[in-house]
């Protein structure tokens, strides 16, 4: 299987400290690839460097074979707004938007009319079990239904690969094993691979395959 | 405190929160010091106007000379006895002496005698004092004459009013009062808003205490050392440098001069009180901001919305200043525009009040109509969050609307003040008021140039008159504008009167029916009618003005020629009607100028620091969205939209106050006939786009603030 997403040689260094040091990397169409390692071990730096957040310092990442390292700062951008999809920790949502504006906001930066935008998030957070919920505030919604909410937003526009940065670190067990279940049922759906960075154990588990990171390295 | 922040940026909201206090605060104690400094002005010069009766004939005029104005006082002892002066006066001036201010001695030392210092003979004897002046530069002079040469208007000492001088019943005092409520307001306002700088930043930090069992008093304490740290240092930072930075205002021209250092300090209780004051009005602004935060159940969101109920605030400011104006009309005494001016106050306030509610209702238009991210996010925060939204805007609002009044009161103001009128030839200068027809000889004999005696009189028929001047229309037409004279004597009218034509003159003590087959002729145009000596020739032989003719060459000398001859006697001369005219102009436009600018100031550093802290306080959500891909230019364009809409709605709102209360303000500005019109131009609505470009400007501190928001790390903040 030909990955959509690779990385050969990441190095990144952030002052005079090494975050990743030669990493080789390799995501699957459809794949969830489970990044795992202790504290400032480089695991959000690798997320940080595939997804174009960050240029590395060293080697590449190819999406669909073709080289990211030659791209701006805004060709990067275009990117992870087209081809990528996010969820942070904390959900990071707009507190300012309703769920479903918040959900259709990918789609909404593409340039998609405000309409189709707004019923694709609707039916999307509908497959996500937050009907009903689409005029709510983040502030008014608990944690497992924002970052359900969050998980809309990161495949409203049909990524192909979604980055997942401790999608659950702020939820407790139950809810963030539903959350997790739903953002690897969502991205079966739209045959999104997903790459979450984690340091649970039992999130990992859940993966096709797990990578391990210690001190910028992969194991 | 551990609980207090000592983070970098808590230190820059600290650093921030000082310099706007400072600012706040050294603005404030200007603004008090300035109607003080007026009122040691007037005191300074208490002595040139009556006061108690004495033995002194005193004569003021005003004379002019390149542009700059002289005051003069002529004196003679008409009683023999001590002859009480003010302090700053050396001692009264025997005749043929003569006081210099320190300016005008330079000044008659540097120019040729004939052109200045003849105007002023006698042997100088001493200098007249800063406590007797005005200000530094000023050009003042008390001569001294024998008795019975000056023509005063009545006897007096050289002290003037022992009362201390009321300044409250002028246009200059009622314009700085305004200037002081309208300017205090933004100065709250940027006071109040870096008291709330990072507020949603400070509020997750109290929930998290309530969440950890912080009592609302410990959350609400959190707040208020925060913040007083800050505030305080800022206020003793602007107290200190009001003292230092006190020579430069006094360096801002009024009335024709600048001022004496001293002028502008204020007193020390009232500098003790505002330095007190202003940290106590932030950390109150800051704790009833995050009340809700404080006192709430931990956890329990609150969104925040305006009553309409708000709407009430500004009609009773309306009301209240309405009735001002009543009160200011009705009721007499030097504190009938309290009222009024609390009005102005209120209304300013009422501004900064349903500013919040404008907002959310523009925030509602954009939800309701956008087609792109930008509007949605601004939209969706104006409606969210319209008070913290409007936060920044306030003092934009505030100066729109003291824009709006003083371009409403402007042109009516500048059509009281007086230039000269074109009655008389720019070559002419006339003396007025002359007693004694022996010095029209004198005069003669000391120049070459025409002299022409006139007789000044009332013309009248049928119960109507009009001024009048006695002399031959060949002479007069050289002197006054716009009048053709034809072969023969008669009479030249400007505007026509029926019946028997008979004049009067009370200084020439004379009155002359003319004959009724006299020859009137029109003078369309003219200021005086025109009356030929072989009609009236009583009044022609007792002469009371005297005109001459001068050039650009002999000018100054003759000038000095006619005060020599008629020491006491006021000149009218276009020159000198320009002088005075330009300076009040200059002075009104000048105080405009600087009460704008201050108010432009101060809004566009209320809104820069709100729109500052409104990303900072958004910086997690900012460093999200940057690392899904959001390009910078959206985010800024959302940041723009917020600040602007709002701005551009509610100083349409603020232009149309501003604008009624400057027509009320009119209506009792002591001077201004009430029947004046008002003349209004497309220009009044300058201020809205002036705002809304101070607005946009203000803005761009956002993109600045965001420059700093990573998509790296401040996601994970």
């Amino acid at each position: 299987m030909d990955p959509v997403l690779s990385g050969r040689g990441l190095a990144k260094r952030y002052g005079g400290t090494p975050a990743l040091d030669g990493v080789d990397i390799d995501i699957g169409e459809g794949e969830v690839l489970a990044v795992v390692g202790p504290s400032g071990s480089g695991k959000t730096s690798l997320l940080h460097v595939l997804s174009g957040i960050v240029p590395a310092d060293g080697g590449e990442v190819f999406l669909d074979r073709a080289p990211l390292g030659g791209l701006s700062e805004a060709g990067r951008g275009r990117l992870r707004r087209t081809a990528f999809g996010f969820v942070f920790q904390s959900g990071m949502l707009v507190d300012e938007l309703t769920a479903e504006e918040n959900a259709a906001l990918p789609m909404l930066l593409g340039g998609a009319p405000r309409g189709l935008a707004l019923r694709t998030a609707r039916e999307c957070l509908g497959r996500l079990g937050l009907s009903g919920l689409e005029a709510r505030r983040p502030a008014a919604l608990s944690g497992g239904q924002a970052q359900r909410v969050a998980i809309a937003r990161a495949l409203v526009h049909r990524p192909r690969v979604v980055f997942a940065d401790e999608p659950t670190g702020a939820l407790d067990t139950r809810t963030g094993y539903e959350v997790m279940s739903a953002l690897l049922e969502a991205a079966r759906d739209t045959g999104a691979a997903v790459v979450v960075v984690t340091h649970d154990r039992t999130i990992a588990d859940r993966a096709h395959r797990v990578v391990g990171l210690q001190d910028g390295r992969s194991g | 405190m551990t609980l207090l922040r000592r983070d970098r940026r808590g230190r820059i909201s600290a650093a921030l929160v000082a310099l706007g206090v400072a600012v706040g605060v050294l603005l404030v104690l200007w603004l008090l010091a300035a109607p003080t400094a007026l009122r040691a002005r007037e005191d300074r010069a208490a002595w040139r106007v009556g006061g108690e009766p004495g033995p002194l004939a005193v004569s003021a005029t005003r004379d002019e000379f390149r542009g700059r104005m002289i005051e003069r006082f002529d004196v003679a002892a008409e009683h023999p006895g001590e002859v009480a002066v003010a302090q700053g006066i050396p001692r009264l001036p025997g005749p043929g002496e003569v006081l210099f201010s320190p300016a005008l001695a330079d000044l008659v030392r540097t120019t040729p005698s004939a052109e200045l210092g003849d105007r002023f003979p006698g042997v100088v004897v001493g200098m007249i004092g800063d406590q007797a002046l005005r200000f530094p530069d000023e050009l003042v002079v008390v001569v001294g004459h024998p008795p019975g040469v000056v023509d005063g208007s009545g006897v007096r000492d050289l002290l003037g009013s022992r009362v201390p001088v009321d300044g409250s019943a002028g246009m200059l005092w009622l314009l700085t009062r305004i200037g002081l409520v309208v300017l205090v307001v933004p100065c709250l306002v940027l006071v109040a808003s870096v008291g709330r700088l990072t507020a949603a930043r400070r509020e997750r930090r109290l929930t998290a205490l309530r969440l950890a069992g912080a009592t609302p008093v410990q959350a609400a304490v959190v707040v208020a050392v925060e913040i007083a740290a800050g505030a305080v240092i800022g206020s003793l930072l602007g107290g200190a440098l009001a003292w230092p930075s006190s020579g430069l205002v006094a360096r801002i021209p009024w009335g024709g001069g600048t001022w004496f250092p001293g002028d502008f300090t204020s007193d020390p209780l009232v500098a003790a009180a505002v330095q007190v004051c202003a940290p106590v009005l932030v950390v109150g602004a800051a704790v009833l901001g995050h009340w809700r935060v404080v006192t709430r159940p931990p956890g329990v969101a609150v969104l925040r919305r305006v009553r309409g109920r708000r709407l009430l605030i500004g009609l009773a400011a309306f009301v209240l200043f309405s009735a001002g104006v009543v009160v200011a009309r009705e009721v007499g005494g030097p504190r009938r525009f309290e009222v009024v001016l609390a009005g102005v106050g209120g209304v300013a306030l009422a501004l900064v009040f349903t500013g919040p509610l404008v907002t959310s209702l523009v925030g509602r238009l954009f939800v309701g109509c956008w087609r792109g991210p930008a509007t949605l996010l601004a939209g969706r925060r104006l409606v969210g969050d319209p008070v913290a939204a409007f936060r920044g805007s306030a003092g934009v609002v505030v100066a729109v609307f003291t824009a709006s009044m003083a371009l409403t009161m402007m042109p009516t103001l500048e059509g009281q003040v007086r230039f000269d009128d074109g009655t008389w030839s720019p070559d002419a200068i006339v003396a007025h008021g002359v007693t004694d027809p022996s010095r029209v000889d004198a005069l003669r004999a000391a120049t070459d140039a025409p002299v022409l005696p006139l007789t000044y009189g009332l013309l009248a028929a049928g119960g109507r008159s009009q001024p009048a001047l006695v002399g031959r229309c060949e002479d007069v037409t050289r002197v006054l504008t716009g009048l053709s004279c034809a072969p023969g004597p008669a009479v030249y009218l400007p505007q026509p009167l029926d019946g028997p034509l008979r004049i009067t003159s009370r200084q020439a003590a004379a009155r002359t029916e003319l004959p009724s087959d006299v020859e009137v002729r029109p003078y369309p145009g003219g200021s005086y009618a025109v009356v030929d000596p072989e009609l009236a020739p009583a009044l022609a032989a007792r002469p009371t003005s005297v005109a001459v003719l001068t050039t650009p060459g002999d000018r100054e000398v003759l000038h000095t020629a006619l005060v020599r001859a008629f020491p006491g006697v006021a000149l009218e001369d276009g020159e000198t009607a320009d002088v005075l005219g330009s300076t009040v102009l200059d002075d009104l436009r000048r105080a405009v100028l600087l009460g704008l600018a201050f108010a432009v100031l101060l809004g566009g550093s209320g809104a820069a620091v709100s729109a500052v802290g409104s990303v900072v306080d958004r910086r997690r959500a900012f460093g999200a969205l940057l690392a899904t891909g959001t390009p910078l230019r959206l985010l800024r364009a959302a940041l723009r939209r917020e600040v602007v809409l709002p701005v551009v709605t509610a100083t349409l709102a603020a232009c149309a106050a501003g604008t009624g209360v400057g027509l009320g303000l009119l209506s009792i500005t002591p001077g201004i006939p009430h029947h004046s019109g008002t003349p209004m131009t497309p220009w009044i609505l300058a201020p809205v786009a002036a705002g809304s470009l101070v607005a946009l400007v203000a803005a761009t501190a956002c993109g600045l603030a965001l420059r700093g928001v990573t998509p790296t790390t401040d996601y994970q903040d």
